[in-house]
């Protein structure tokens, strides 16, 4: 508010635009939220920063080895800068994060940037096609649910998402894998996100999907999806419940509703009422899309360990393990930006979706 | 042919205790060029009656018997397509709160070229027909910046504003009877004789039927060439407006009429409260409050009584009805 007052009394320049374009509903509320967005990212680094320091353990001492002199231990502090004060290292690692340097693993000596490059984007593919699935699945049995109260459709799906939401995803994920592929073979083994029979394609986003279609590697391209079906299906499978429950409630709701009331009133269509139910139902469930695949890019660790993903998730876990800072950082600053991109996404399409929201 | 004929309309709504009689038996009748005043305090059963004739009663109310007849057919014989195509044109809606019931998520201008696709209208190359259409009712509603309303969502309308667009989108298809339950609730004075004097000029300009659902006997008095009063489900009386004002005869409406507040008189209150539906009395529902009972009152049911050639009537056993 104030940016637009003073930028009004200056004559129109980029600064008075910027202001217009700041109160002015839609656009203004996309700037300001991507102005959120570093800001939100830097209190994320600052605590993992402070986090990491508090939960004690030396990483110096578990790289010196099984016996290590203190001798040992102190060169090593010196090498990763240890000895500094925590102020000094937390400057350091801001100005190396706007370098786009978040340092390098304690242990494999790799700078975390690529480290990380090369680990999320199979997570993302992972979460995403799960997240999707899980909603698919959710809206379309929690709109014929909610059409058929308890009727057999609507108890039996009721019956699934009780089952869903007591089943920890991992063992969801062991159960898959046993059956559908040690017992009936229609699945490829749990073993990474492809087969050692094919070449890895050329990184170019570092996305399998788009790497192996971009380079033509049609025979890579199908075997990582045979080898993605599993533990997407998992997770589509574990996240179906959420989905489920809140199309199925937010969907009663509305067919309460009076503006429901009112569009029957009118003698609307079915297929026009149809459609007003259902955008009415996707502002809830779009939120709750968000918010599956922001817990999930970092929180997938279960399902990555039984497929051997070697995805985001296990990278911090190991990280944590280790004590290794650069790596936790790293971990927790990409898991941030990727929750926080996500987030800024479902605020864009509930602003499609609700006029009311447009207002900020 | 009487445009809108009720007969023995029963509602029930049936839940895991007794069922519950809303609507007991109403008969009501609208000719064409009439506004119907339905009078009553809430829970008499006015919006369900209302509902009804639209055909909108939810689970768990179910219509249990009666006929309505609009033109003489029969809509409960109808099947749900039917009373869609029904609906919205021929029979439309006003609601209470206008701004709970349009559509949020849409401009007021979408939702009118809805309803009019809904019912035939326009197709794919008559955009521009449609546009038209919406813009000249719009401006009949008294809206003088049509194109603005027209892209607006609801939120960002007054409620007069967003009550005159639910005016134009009942009568946009040139309906025979409008239904409009409490349309001024929560709005200004000035702003409800503004919206009301609309919407009767609409009703008689277009030669339609409406029927006013109001607790409100001011609005009756200036706007109703009939009306109807209802109590536990029941009609009680019924008759030409200024007769019943002249000359309530129900003891009920007499307690309604002086429940007004006047001027530097001290303000009535009927004593008692409305009874519990799920357990009506057999004879007379208003028997315990009312100041005239008779013996019989509590267990025979009362007959229809009829003021002489004024087709004004009662329902009590008092042979004149209630002394002033």
């Amino acid at each position: 508010m104030t940016t637009t007052a003073t930028a009004a009394a200056q004559p129109p320049d980029l600064l008075s635009r910027l202001g217009g374009l700041w109160s002015s509903g839609w656009a203004g509320l996309v700037l300001r939220r991507l102005l959120l967005l570093p800001l939100t990212l830097l209190l994320v680094v600052t605590l993992t920063f402070v986090v990491t320091r508090l939960l004690g353990g030396n990483p110096a001492v578990r790289l010196a080895g099984a016996q290590p002199t203190l001798e040992a231990i102190h060169n090593i502090e010196l090498q990763l800068g240890l000895n500094k004060s925590i102020g000094a290292q937390y400057l350091d690692y801001l100005s190396g994060l706007v370098h786009g340097d978040l340092g390098k693993s304690y242990f494999t000596h790799q700078a975390v940037v690529s480290e990380i490059l090369n680990r999320a984007p199979g997570t993302i593919e992972l979460v995403v096609l799960g997240a999707l699935l899980a909603a698919l699945l959710g809206i379309g049995f929690g709109m014929a649910a909610a059409r058929r109260v308890r009727r057999p459709l609507d108890q039996i799906t009721q019956g699934f998402s009780i089952l869903g939401f007591s089943t920890p995803d991992f063992f969801l994920g062991a159960v898959l894998a046993y059956f559908l592929f040690f017992k009936l073979g229609w699945f490829p083994p749990p073993a990474g996100q492809l087969p050692f029979s094919f070449a890895p394609p050329e990184p170019t986003t570092h996305f399998l999907l788009i790497d192996t279609a971009l380079n033509g590697q049609w025979d890579a391209f199908g075997a990582h999806w045979q080898q993605l079906a599993l533990p997407v299906l998992t997770l589509g499978l574990i996240y179906f419940a959420p989905m489920f429950k809140i199309t199925r409630a937010s969907l009663l709701e509305i067919l309460r509703s009076d503006f429901l009331l009112y569009a029957e009133a009118c003698g609307l269509k079915r297929s026009i009422e149809r459609r007003y139910a259902f955008r009415h139902a996707m502002s809830l469930v779009v939120t709750y899309v968000g918010i599956i695949v922001a817990a999930l890019i970092g929180g997938a660790v279960l399902v990555e360990q039984v497929y051997s993903w070697g995805g985001l998730g296990t990278y911090g876990v190991s990280a944590i393990q280790n004590n290794d800072f650069p790596a936790v950082q790293g971990f927790v600053v990409a898991v941030g930006t990727i929750s926080v991109v996500v987030y800024f996404l479902v605020d864009i399409l509930y602003m499609v979706i609700d006029p009311r929201v447009r207002l900020g | 042919m009487t445009l809108l004929e009720v007969k023995g309309l029963r509602v029930e709504f049936s839940g895991r205790e007794e069922p519950v009689r809303a609507v007991n038996g109403v008969d009501l009748e609208i000719e064409r060029g009439e506004i119907v005043g339905l009078v009553g305090e809430s829970g008499s059963g006015k919006t369900v009656t209302s509902l009804s004739i639209l055909g909108l009663i939810r689970q768990p109310g179910r219509i249990t018997a009666g006929s309505i007849l609009l033109d003489g057919t029969d809509l409960r014989t109808l099947g749900p397509e039917q009373l869609r195509a029904i609906r919205g044109a021929r029979v439309s809606y006003v609601p209470q709160s206008p701004r709970g019931a349009l559509n949020p998520l849409l401009r007021i201008g979408k939702q009118m070229e809805n309803i009019l696709v809904s019912h035939g209208e326009g197709g794919r190359q008559a955009t521009a027909e449609l546009r038209r259409r919406t813009v000249e009712m719009i401006e009949a509603v008294g809206i003088s910046d049509p194109q603005r309303a027209l892209r607006a969502y609801p939120h960002e309308l007054s409620g007069g504003m967003a009550q005159r667009a639910v005016i134009a989108n009942a009568m946009i298809l040139r309906p025979d009877l409008v239904i409009a339950d409490e349309p001024t609730t929560g709005l200004d004075v000035t702003v409800q004789a503004q919206i009301l004097d609309l919407f009767s000029e609409r009703v008689r300009e277009q030669g339609a039927g409406a029927l006013l659902v109001t607790h409100d006997l001011g609005i009756v008095a200036n706007y109703c060439t009939r009306i109807a009063v209802m109590y536990a489900g029941r009609i009680v009386e019924t008759g030409p407006a200024r007769a019943v004002f002249q000359r309530p005869r129900h003891p009920y409406t007499v307690g309604l009429l002086r429940s007004v507040p006047v001027l530097g008189q001290p303000l009535f209150s009927m004593p008692g409260q409305a009874p519990d539906l799920r357990a009506l009395p057999s004879g007379c529902a208003f028997a315990a409050r009312c100041a005239n009972v008779l013996p019989e009152c509590a267990a025979v049911p009362p007959p229809w009584r009829e003021v002489a050639r004024e087709a004004h009537r009662f329902l009590c056993h008092l042979e004149d009805g209630a002394p002033l």
